[in-house]
C-alpha cells in the first residue's frame, strides 16, 4: 500500500550548517499493519512520519502510494491527505468548535455530508472513544487524555485509510496515557492501518504486527515485535531495548537529605511512565529507610525500571551486614507488614559486601 | 456583571462645561487707541495681514486663531485682551450679542480684491471688466448699500433674480468668509453675503456655474495652486507678497483695520434662560439644526465608509506582511511605519493637496480614502499577529484532515483570529470614528464643521461645541457598544 524508497530530509540550521535527518528510509507497509515506531530520541521517527504526509516534504527519495508517487508534482494533497490520518502529540483540537463540531467539521465541508449525517456518524465516533458525554464541551474544559481521544475521533471521521500517530501520549500527564492507549489498542484490533511513533514499549510490543527501530536516520532494524524485543540482531536495537532505567543513592550517614530522594524517585515514576507505582515506592523507600536506619549503616538505594518487561524494582545494598534487616530486632514489625503489602515480591540474599533486600513493585 | 451606563458623570461634565462658558468673568482693559497696544494680549486670524503685521512686534503677545468665531472666543474668554480683524466683520448688532465692542479703528486701510492662479489670466480679465461693468452701471452701489449698511437683526436678503447656470465648466470657489456682511452660509452649501452677490452676478455674466467651498484663510493658498479652485475670495487684502503668487482683481473694497476689546461688565444672562436662549439662537433660528444633521450625515458616512474600505484594506495589509516575498513584506513595512509616523491630519492635507490634487476626487473620497490607510496599517498589524497567536498546530490539523491551506484559513485560523482582533478592532474604530472631525481642513462640512459654521454666524463660542462633542460622545459610546455586542455574541 504505502512502498518508501530512499527518503531523505536535511534541514539547515539557523547557523548555516546542514542537518541530515532522515539519511536513506526504506519500508513498504501493507493494508491492515499496525506498525510502531521506536527508536532513541532525535533520530528522525517523528521526521519520517511527518514526511510520509508531506507534513514537512522530504529532501529526496519516492513515496509510493498505491504506487503513484506522491511526491510528483500535481499529486492531489488534499486527497492524501484525506486517506492518511494523523494524530499528534498535542492534540491541535480546534479551540474555537466544540468536540462535536471538531469532529464533524471536515466530513461537513470536505466530504459534503448534511450536518444531520455527519452529527449520527460523529455521536457514533465520540461513543467508541468514550467521548459521548463531553459532546458538547470546548477543548479547553478537558483533560489531555480526553482531549487526544476526541482528536483520534476526529481523524477517524474521515475514513481515513491509514492513521499516523505523532507521539500521540507523549504531552499527556502519566495517569491519561493508559486511556488514550486503550482508544488505540481497540482501533488496531479492527484491522485500521496504523503507524504509531512511541516510548511506550509495552504498548508498542502488545499492539503492533511490526516493529520499526529507527537509529540515526535510518531504518536500523526492523520485524516482529518479537524479533525486535526478544532477539534482536544488531547491538544498537538490543541496547535500545533491553536498556533499564536506573536512579542510584548512596545514603553515607544520618545527615542524607532522604526527602529530596523520595521526590527524584516520584519524578522517575512521571518520566517513565509508572506514576501507577509511585505511592508504593514511596511506601517502601520510606518504611525501609525507617526500619535499616537505626544503626546507621552505609546503604546503596536503587530504582529501576525496564521499558520491555515493565519490570520496576527498588535495590537496598547494606554494607557490613551478614543477616536479613527484617530478622533484626529493631525492624519494626508495623513498617514490614507495609512493604509486604505494596511489593510483589521480595529477595533477601547476602552478597560479598553486605546484604542485599530486593523489592520488586 | 453588567456594567450599566451611569448619566451621573456625563452630567458633571456638561454642568462644568456651561459653568466655564457662562463663568470666566474677567478684568476689563484700557484700550483707546493703537497707542495702548504695548504689553497687550492681542489675538489674530491665522495668515490675515495682521498676523504679518504684528507677529514683527515684541513688545506684545501675539494669539492666532483659525476663524474669527474663535479670536472672539478667544476675547470673550479672557485669553487675550485685543481682537485685530477687518472693521467690516462685525456688524454693531453682532457685537452687542458677543459682549464684545469696538474700541478703535487701525491706520491700515487694505484693498481687497478676488485671489486667481498666476497662470489664469483669462479669468481675471474677465472680472475685471466685470467689475468696472458694474461700477459704472451703479449696480455695485446697489449691493455694497444691501449689505454695507446691515446693522440691525434684519438681514438683507440675496436678490432672487440672479441667473443661475447648471451647465459649463463651474467657478469653483474657495471661500475664507464666513461671517456677515462678507460671506456666509445660511444652510449647508447655501451662501450669502457682499462678496457672494458679487461673485454670483460674475459667474452669472460668464454663463459658468458657481461651486463654493468653505476654506480657512491658511488652506484658502493651497486650494488655489492645487486646482482644487479657481477663485479665492474673503477679504483678501492686496499685498506685494501675495501679489508674487497670485494675480487679483481690481480691488472691490477697501477694508479697514479695528480693534475690538470685550465690553465692560457685559451683562450675561446664567442658567437655564442663558441655556434656553443659546438653544434657540444656535440651532431653531434660520433653522441652524439642518448644518448638525447634514454634518452629522456627512461624519456618518465618513466613519462609515473609511471603517469598510479600511477593514478591506487591513486585511490588504496582513496579506502582505505575511507574504513569502520579502520584497512585498519590506514594502508592507516602510507603509506601516509611514502611516504610524505621520499625524492624520497631516496625512489628509498632503493627500488632498499633493498626491490626489490633480485628481477629481471629491474631498469626501479623499478623506475616506485617507482614514483607510491609516485605519488599515493599524488595524493590519492586528490581524497578523491574531493570526500568528493562532497556533501552528492548528494549520496543520486542519490541513492533516485534507482541508486546502485556505480553506484551513477560512474554517480554522480565521474564526480564532476574529475573537482575538475584536477588543483592539473596537477601539481603532472609535478612536477612527472620532478622527473623522479634523475634515474641516480640507473644506467637507461634516459634524464638526458644522458647530464651527454656527458659531461663524452665531458668534457664540460655547453653545455649538457643546452640542457637537454631545453627539461624538454619544456616537462613540453606542459603536463602542455595538461592537461589544459582536464581541460578546462571538465569545463561547
Amino acid at each position: 500500500m504505502i512502498e518508501v524508497r530512499h527518503l531523505s530530509k536535511s534541514f539547515t540550521s539557523p547557523e548555516g550548517s546542514v542537518i541530515q535527518v532522515l539519511r536513506d528510509v526504506n519500508c513498504t507497509i501493507e493494508k491492515g499493519e499496525v506498525i510502531s515506531i521506536i527508536g532513541p530520541s532525535g533520530t528522525g521517527k517523528s521526521t519520517f512520519l511527518r514526511a510520509l504526509n508531506l507534513m514537512d516534504p522530504p529532501t529526496s527519495g519516492e513515496i509510493l502510494l498505491d504506487g503513484k508517487d506522491i511526491l510528483q508534482k500535481g499529486y492531489p494533497l488534499t486527497e492524501l491527505h484525506q486517506r492518511m490520518g494523523m494524530v499528534f502529540q498535542s492534540f491541535n483540537l480546534f479551540e474555537h468548535l466544540s468536540i462535536l463540531d471538531n469532529v464533524t467539521l471536515a466530513p461537513v465541508k470536505l466530504l459534503h455530508k448534511t450536518r444531520k449525517e455527519a452529527e449520527e456518524e460523529a455521536k457514533l465516533l465520540l461513543r467508541k472513544v468514550g467521548m459521548a458525554d463531553k459532546a458538547r464541551s470546548f477543548p479547553d474544559n478537558l483533560s489531555g487524555g480526553q482531549k487526544q481521544r476526541a482528536a483520534i475521533a476526529r481523524a477517524l471521521a474521515m475514513h481515513p485509510e491509514v492513521i499516523l500517530f505523532d507521539e500521540p501520549t507523549s504531552a499527556l500527564d502519566p495517569t491519561m496515557v493508559g486511556e488514550v492507549l486503550s482508544v488505540i489498542r481497540q482501533l488496531a484490533s479492527e484491522g485500521l492501518t496504523m503507524l504509531i511513533v512511541t516510548h511506550e514499549m509495552k504498548f508498542a510490543r502488545d499492539v503492533s504486527t511490526r516493529i520499526f527501530f529507527m537509529n540515526e536516520g535510518i531504518i536500523y532494524e526492523e520485524g516482529t515485535p518479537q524479533q525486535i524485543f526478544e532477539t534482536p540482531r544488531r547491538s544498537a536495537t538490543k541496547a535500545f531495548v533491553q536498556r533499564i532505567n536506573k536512579l542510584l543513592f548512596e545514603v553515607d550517614g544520618p545527615d542524607f537529605d532522604f526527602f529530596n530522594m523520595y521526590s527524584k524517585m516520584s519524578r522517575f515514576c512521571i518520566k517513565y511512565n509508572i506514576a501507577g507505582k509511585m505511592d508504593a515506592i514511596d511506601d517502601i523507600a520510606q518504611r525501609m529507610a525507617q526500619g535499616i536506619l537505626r544503626d546507621y549503616r552505609p546503604l546503596t538505594v536503587r530504582l529501576t525500571h525496564s521499558g520491555m518487561t515493565e519490570v520496576t524494582a527498588l535495590d537496598f545494598m547494606i554494607e557490613n551486614l551478614a543477616t536479613s534487616p527484617f530478622d533484626a530486632e529493631g525492624f519494626d514489625r508495623g513498617c514490614l507488614e507495609v512493604i509486604r503489602a505494596q511489593s510483589k515480591e521480595i529477595i533477601e540474599e547476602p552478597t560479598t559486601r553486605g546484604f542485599r533486600i530486593k523489592v520488586l513493585v | 456583571m453588567k456594567k450599566r451606563f451611569s448619566p451621573f458623570p456625563f452630567a458633571l461634565g456638561i454642568v462644568l462645561l456651561l459653568a466655564f462658558a457662562c463663568g470666566s468673568q474677567q478684568q476689563a482693559v484700557t484700550f483707546e487707541s493703537e497707542d495702548d497696544l504695548p504689553g497687550k494680549r492681542v489675538v489674530v486670524q491665522t495668515g490675515s495681514v495682521y498676523d504679518l503685521e504684528l507677529s514683527a512686534r515684541t513688545d506684545i503677545q501675539l494669539f492666532r486663531c483659525n476663524t474669527a468665531t474663535d479670536c472672539i472666543a478667544s476675547l470673550v474668554s479672557g485669553k487675550s485682551d485685543v481682537y485685530k480683524d477687518d472693521e467690516v466683520l462685525l456688524s454693531p448688532e453682532d457685537q452687542r450679542r458677543q459682549g464684545i465692542r469696538w474700541a478703535c479703528r487701525g491706520e491700515d486701510a487694505f484693498p481687497c480684491g478676488f485671489a486667481f492662479r498666476k497662470d489664469d489670466v483669462e479669468l481675471v480679465e474677465q472680472c475685471n471688466a466685470f467689475l468696472a461693468d458694474i461700477r459704472d452701471s451703479g449696480l455695485y452701489q446697489e449691493i455694497y448699500d444691501r449689505w454695507m449698511t446691515m446693522d440691525s437683526e434684519a438681514r438683507p436678503h440675496m436678490p432672487d433674480d440672479i441667473l443661475v447656470y447648471r451647465e459649463g465648466v463651474p467657478i469653483r470657489v474657495a471661500s475664507s468668509s464666513s461671517t456677515a456682511p462678507m460671506g456666509y452660509q445660511i444652510g449647508v452649501g447655501e451662501w450669502e453675503g457682499f462678496e457672494i452677490e458679487l461673485l454670483k452676478r460674475f459667474a452669472a455674466s460668464v454663463k459658468r456655474p458657481l461651486e463654493i467651498k468653505p476654506y480657512d484663510v491658511a488652506a484658502g493658498p493651497a486650494a488655489l495652486q492645487t486646482g482644487r479652485a479657481n477663485l479665492w475670495v474673503g477679504c483678501i487684502f492686496i499685498t506685494e507678497e501675495r501679489q508674487e503668487q497670485f494675480l487679483f482683481s481690481h480691488p472691490y473694497y477697501e477694508c479697514h483695520s479695528a480693534y475690538f476689546v470685550k465690553k465692560e461688565n457685559s451683562s450675561s444672562k446664567g442658567g437655564w434662560e442663558a441655556f434656553k436662549q443659546s438653544f434657540h439662537k444656535n440651532l431653531v433660528e434660520e433653522n441652524r439644526w439642518r448644518f448638525i444633521v447634514d454634518g452629522l450625515w456627512e461624519t456618518l458616512i465618513l466613519a462609515f465608509w473609511s471603517l469598510v474600505l479600511g477593514t478591506v484594506l487591513a486585511g490588504v495589509v496582513c496579506w502582505m506582511k505575511r507574504c513569502r516575498y520579502q520584497w512585498v513584506r519590506k514594502i508592507c513595512q516602510i507603509y506601516i511605519s509611514l502611516m504610524h509616523g505621520l499625524p492624520v491630519l497631516v496625512l489628509l492635507m498632503v493627500m488632498f493637496y499633493v498626491v490626489l490634487a490633480d485628481t477629481s476626487l471629491s474631498a469626501t473620497l479623499v478623506a475616506i480614502i485617507s482614514f483607510s490607510m491609516v485605519f488599515a496599517a493599524y488595524v493590519g498589524e492586528v490581524f497578523s499577529s491574531a493570526i500568528d497567536s493562532v497556533g501552528k498546530g492548528q494549520t496543520e490539523a486542519g490541513i492533516a484532515l485534507g482541508f486546502t491551506p485556505l480553506q484551513t484559513f477560512i474554517f480554522v485560523v480565521l474564526p480564532q483570529a476574529i475573537k482575538r482582533i475584536l477588543p483592539l478592532y473596537k477601539a481603532e474604530a472609535v478612536s477612527l470614528f472620532k478622527n473623522t472631525s479634523i475634515v474641516g481642513y480640507i473644506a467637507i462640512q461634516d459634524l464638526t464643521r458644522a458647530g464651527d459654521v454656527i458659531r461663524s454666524r452665531t458668534f457664540d463660542a460655547f453653545f455649538p461645541l457643546f452640542v457637537v462633542s454631545v453627539i461624538y460622545f454619544l456616537l462613540a459610546f453606542l459603536l463602542g457598544k455595538g461592537l461589544d455586542l459582536l464581541i460578546k455574541t462571538k465569545r463561547v
